[in-house]
């Protein structure tokens, strides 16, 4: 009798342990990620003598790699290259191969025809599409647009940090300043914090909507700021100590949609939400030496170095990793288009599709 | 002459505390100066100097704490670096010294507080620059200036003196070149010369700026610059000394440099350039100018 009442038990605790799980996979159903599969396209070989004409049809897609620079079509077919003297920029519209000693920057087209030069002994460099130049000395940057000179700034200290949307320049310098100018070269905003023992901007970072700006400053604590820009008022919404202070640049990068801020942590990088909320962390061992950071539900990719090692990270803030390429070490290309991934390494650039199975 | 011993004794009065609290040491060996603070450089005034030296291992000047450096490969960074990779030390007294263009030290990153036996990295060739040298500037954070190093630094032996090579006077007619005695007409001009300070090394032969220049009228001291200082102001880079002087009104075309503009009135004038360089050596050069309708 007491052996049929355990089996019974038994019985009973099997059906509503059913009952339940069914119920539980009714009202809480789990949501399957769609899969993203990351199909190569073509790969096309940048290498000296390779195969190419300077006209390609379409949109000119430009590239550096290694000691070469050029551009290629969206069906991989190879337009113009070149090798670099010592270092180059190159966009859309033009390209600029220089000497380490070169006093005049000369912009050539995507066809290799002379655009305009520019005499300088500065550097130029591409900040999220637009030209500027620094001096050598670092203590004058300048924006250009096509070789045309639209603005030029010499703020009283080295600059140590820049960055840039489409109508404004933030811009840290070495004696803690941070000054903010429209395309006008006119001063905005200046901010300089007298928290710590010593003073020097160690990164800037700017909404691409212009609506947040954050800076690390300062050693003793070294602090992370963040301000709000309302009503042409801006106003700080965040001072927050940093744990472990660096002593050179650090990886400080709004997404795309100015939701998120990404900062550099000794272990990978703290994401904070745009009012100040600390949200999570991303935890590598490397430095991040390049990155295109999407918006909230949007892809996004961080290139790092660690010991040698080149990773390629792609992740979704509202998902979390979705692939990681590991990468020889050496010089990288990445350039994430609509819908693929143009990755380039070892001479070779190879277009990823990017399919949601 | 008296305008000399004021002009110098308001330079000493403002640099007293830097001169005599502080003595940096060389960050190389057996150093030579290769570029001056002051001179024209990257189309400014140079807020630094350039040294080689037998040794290509770079120390710090003085005990401090690393506050910055740069590397130009691996680490996230929006811009290129003229100066190559560089460090930033902190000292007291709210001074900090920059050394560019080296191969920094691997250990550099874990470091903080060092000392004159720590080797910042090698001088190298990493920034804008065809020979191997290091790019040393002295920072005054306090009064957000670039400080001459030469005047912090123990004095080296020098035993080629400054060289005055030309000297001419621009006026609305054009340049004119003066020898000893010369005849120019009535009317506002600007004395122009061709002065440097050669570098003790065959190696480099970029004409380096000399200490002090005056210009004596009669006499009288019309024009003086001692290259002790420099800051911004309004986006261009001005040498501070007994006055301020900006970076465009002092480097003219073709190598020259302005001393001032004068208004030249009829009669004859004796005019005089005295040039010294860090290590006391002086040149002179004298000339006659008559001056008519």
């Amino acid at each position: 009798m007491q052996l049929i009442v355990t089996i019974m038990k038994k019985r009973i605790m099997i059906v509503l342990f059913f009952f339940m799980l069914t119920g539980y996979i009714l009202f809480f159903p789990v949501v399957l990620q769609k899969e993203l599969v990351f199909i190569p396209s073509w790969a096309v070989e940048i290498a000296a003598g390779a195969p190419g004409s300077s006209e390609i049809m379409g949109p000119k897609i430009p590239f550096k790699l290694d000691d070469r620079l050029g551009y290629f079509s969206r069906s991989g077919e190879l337009g113009l290259t070149a090798e670099i003297d010592y270092e180059a920029v190159v966009s859309d519209n033009y390209f600029i191969n220089y000497s380490s000693l070169s006093q005049n920057l000369v912009l050539q087209n995507s066809s290799g025809e002379i655009l305009g030069n520019i005499v300088t002994e500065g550097l130029p460099f591409l900040l999220n599409g637009r030209s500027f130049i620094i001096s050598p000395d670092r203590l004058t940057v300048t924006e250009h647009e096509e070789g045309k000179i639209l603005w030029s700034v010499t703020p009283g200290s080295m600059i140590t940090s820049i960055d840039c949307n489409s109508s404004e320049t933030l811009i840290g310098l070495m004696n803690g300043k941070v000054f903010l100018y429209n395309r006008a070269g006119e001063k905005l905003f200046s901010f300089f914090s007298t928290d710590s023992r010593y003073s020097i901007v160690y990164a800037c970072a700017l909404s691409d909507d212009g609506r947040y700006m954050a800076v690390v400053t300062g050693l003793y604590p070294q602090q992370l700021i963040c301000f709000e820009s309302r009503n042409e008022l801006i106003t700080v919404i965040l001072r927050k100590d940093l744990d472990v202070p660096f002593r050179r640049n650090l990886y400080l990068d709004y997404s795309s949609d100015g939701k998120l801020l990404y900062l550099e942590a000794p272990e990978g990088l703290d994401v904070i939400n745009s009012t100040g909320i600390p949200k999570e962390s991303i935890r590598f061992n490397g430095i991040v030496t390049a990155s295109e950071l999407g918006g909230v539900s949007e892809l996004s990719y961080l290139h790092v170095v660690n010991e040698g090692n080149s990773i390629l990270r792609i992740f979704r803030p509202d998902v979390g990793p979705i692939a990681e390429f590991q990468l020889p070490s050496g010089g990288l290309y990445f350039n994430p288009d609509e819908r693929c991934v143009y990755l380039g390494w070892n001479g070779i650039i190879v277009r990823y599709d990017l399919i949601e199975g | 002459m008296k305008k000399i011993f004021t002009g110098t004794f308001i330079s000493v009065l403002l640099f007293f505390p830097v001169l005599t609290l502080f003595s940096f040491g060389w960050p190389v060996g057996d150093p030579i100066v290769t570029a001056t603070f002051g001179e024209d450089k990257w189309g400014t005034f140079g807020h630094g100097i350039g040294i080689s030296g037998s040794s290509i291992e770079v120390y710090p000047s003085e005990k401090g704490e690393i506050v910055f450096y740069y590397e130009n490969s691996e680490v996230f960074s929006q811009m290129p670096s003229g100066l190559g990779s560089f460090a930033v030390v902190e000292h007291e007294r709210k001074l900090r010294t920059l050394y560019g263009g080296l191969d920094l030290s691997p250990e550099l990153e874990n470091s903080e507080k060092i000392t004159t036996e720590d080797s910042l990295g090698k001088a190298g060739l990493t920034g804008k620059s065809d020979k191997m040298h290091l790019f040393f500037a002295v920072i005054d954070s306090e009064f957000g200036q670039f400080v001459n190093p030469l005047l912090l630094l123990n004095s080296i032996a020098d035993s080629k003196a400054p060289v005055i090579r030309e000297v001419g006077i621009r006026s609305p007619a054009g340049y004119q070149l003066i020898g000893r005695e010369a005849v120019v007409s009535a009317g506002r001009a600007e004395i122009q010369a061709e002065i440097f300070d050669p570098c003790m090394s065959e190696d480099f032969s970029r004409p380096m700026a000399p200490y002090k220049i005056y210009l004596f009228l009669n006499g009288e001291e019309i024009f003086y610059i001692s290259f002790e200082s420099m800051i911004t102001e309004a986006s261009e880079a001005v040498v501070q000394s007994n006055a301020s002087l900006l970076y465009s009104d002092y480097y003219k075309e073709d190598g020259r440099i302005s001393l001032g503009d004068i208004n030249l009135v009829p009669g004859e004038f004796r005019f005089e350039i005295l040039v010294s360089d860090y290590a006391g050596n002086e040149t002179s050069r004298a000339f006659k100018i008559r001056v008519v309708e």
